[in-house]
């Protein structure tokens, strides 16, 4: 479903983000890309959904090499992906239901497929209740529970999220980890950017480690000091290259 | 693009305008500005050519015959003129020697009469010549010169023509030149200001990139808003000029009226400054927020 095929990505002020980075996620797989701030997490999503474009390397996205794709395309790549931030992203002009409504009014959407579609996407997120909310009406986890609902709501088969838990309480966080695992219950693939040790402790989930923009442990069912057994120091800067 | 989301376009649009009140204010203000002063310097200029194209076409060549030559040589070279050059000539006048004094007798009527008469008259006949192209003049000059009846021609520097000439020339230049420098500098700025409300709004047009909006779909709204930013500002600019300028043109009536018949004032004149300043609003929005929203559309 996405590859990374010995990708490196280099900024233009000079930054190596991205490091010969080679992995696959499955179809249907639910991952979390760890890593310190500034290892090179969010990059690996830039890429594809195509906000950047590697330096070197290849990106297939359900076959598709990103980098290769005409600007024109772009679009019709980003309503197969739906996007999670960290600051939720949502225009605090228009309610939740607005909001969610936009990605479909965006690529043209019937008004009635619309209508139909977005109380599901709310249901979904169990925030139906607050669909005529504006987002500063709303808490942090319900604004994340939102923009969840803005990503689903095209039905995309890949869905990234940059960490989505940062700006929120435990309680908040957990909740929209478990959202996303009955999102990825459902056959959507799921990429999770985070360093919420805690969550990724708890889901057991494959745990993909970055360190100065290379992969130094990718396991299944794994916690987020993965490896720390097998050699001592602090797991982010160990040189231990995975084979996926 | 289907008819749902042309609706969805305007719709937004239309919230947008309402909902960024400020940054729509501040633009159309600025276009409305921008547009008074194109426009005033465009008026002025008009005015400027105008005056001196009715000053040149107001010039006549003046020929002065020989003392001497009867009236009869006068009008044989009258009709050599005509013949030649009738089709560049608009009007031409022969004045008699006993006219031209009668004349300057009333003219001058302090002047004392020092015999001045039929038997004592010091002026020859003139003859008259308006050309229906003013640069033309030096062709039907130089063949006045050349006949032996004639005495002087004043035309060119020495009647002044030329002088105004150059200036018809200049202000035709300069005027094209100085008027779409203004223009430009007018469509950079409204430019500018149709960026600040991209830039207020460039979240907005990050999360409809989020989530696959194509540019065009993206571009559409902050075009139908740049036009009408312009076209508001010009309908407001270009009111407050003309309202402006006829007030101007009532006071030149009223103080200097000598000065009024140099002034454009027609409504067709006017008609066509007012669509051309909305057609230019129109344009520089359109080409303004197309500048503006490109750059912002700049991704890999």
């Amino acid at each position: 479903m996405i590859e990374f095929d010995d990708v490196c990505l280099r900024y233009p002020n000079g930054t190596q983000a991205l490091d010969h980075v080679s992995t696959t996620i499955e179809k249907g797989e639910f991952c979390f890309l760890v890593g310190a701030s500034g290892m090179g997490k969010s990059s690996l999503l830039k890429l594809v959904y195509r906000e950047e474009t590697p330096s070197a390397g290849r990106v297939i996205v359900n076959g598709t090499d990103v980098a290769a794709l005409p600007k024109r395309h772009v679009p019709l790549l980003r309503r197969r992906i739906g996007v999670v931030f960290q600051d939720f992203r949502l225009l605090s002009k228009k309610t939740a239901a607005e909001n969610v409504g936009y990605a479909l009014d965006v690529i043209g959407v019937p008004r009635r497929e619309k209508h139909r579609r977005v109380p599901k996407a709310l249901e979904l997120v169990d925030l139906l209740h607050k669909a005529d909310a504006y987002p500063d009406e709303l808490s942090g986890g319900e604004q994340q529970r939102v923009s969840m609902a803005r990503a689903l709501v095209n039905n995309p088969p890949i869905l990234l999220a940059d960490e989505p838990t940062g700006n929120l309480d435990p309680d908040a966080s957990w909740n929209i980890v478990q959202l996303l695992s009955k999102i990825n219950i459902t056959g959507t693939t799921v990429v999770v950017a985070t360093h919420d040790r805690d969550i990724v402790n708890r889901m057991a989930r494959r745990v993909v480690t970055l360190s100065e923009g290379r992969i130094v442990a990718d396991r299944q069912r794994a916690s987020y000091d993965v490896g720390e057994a097998d050699s001592p120091g602090d797991p982010m800067t160990r040189r231990e290259e995975v084979s996926p | 693009m289907n008819l749902r989301t042309v609706e969805f376009q305007i719709v937004e649009t239309s919230a947008n305008i309402r909902r960024n009140g400020l940054m729509t204010a501040a633009a159309v203000t600025n276009a409305a500005a921008c547009l008074f002063v194109l426009g005033a310097f465009a008026l002025a200029l008009w005015n400027l050519h105008s005056m001196t194209e009715q000053l040149s076409h107001e010039s006549r060549i003046r020929i002065f015959l020989l003392k001497d030559v009867p009236f009869e040589e006068a009008q044989a070279l009258e009709s050599e003129i005509d013949t030649r050059f009738g089709n560049m000539i608009e009007e031409r006048t022969l004045i008699p020697r006993e006219q031209v004094l009668e004349e300057f007798i009333l003219k001058f009527p302090s002047i004392p009469d020092a015999g001045l008469g039929e038997e004592n008259n010091p002026f020859p006949h003139e003859l008259q010549v308006k050309l229906k192209d003013p640069e033309e003049w030096r062709t039907v000059t130089e063949f006045a010169r050349a006949d032996g009846r004639v005495d002087e021609v004043r035309s060119g520097r020495e009647s002044g023509l030329e002088p105004l000439l150059k200036l018809r020339r200049m202000t035709r230049i300069g005027g094209i030149i100085l008027v779409t420098f203004l223009g430009f500098a007018t469509l950079l700025t409204i430019s500018n200001t149709i960026r600040l409300t991209i830039y207020a709004r460039r979240r907005e047009i990050g999360i409809m990139q989020l989530v696959g909006a194509t540019s065009r779909f993206i571009r559409f709204p902050f075009l139908l808003e740049g036009v009408f930013h312009g076209t508001l500002g010009a309908l407001l600019g270009g009111a407050a000029l003309l309202g402006g300028y006829t007030s101007l043109v009532s006071w030149v009536a009223e103080t200097i009226p000598a000065f009024e018949r140099w002034l454009i004032y027609s409504a067709d004149q006017l008609g066509i400054l007012f669509g051309g300043l909305i057609a230019i609003g129109l344009l520089f929005g359109l080409i303004g927020s197309w500048m503006s929203v490109s750059r912002h559309l700049q991704s890999p």
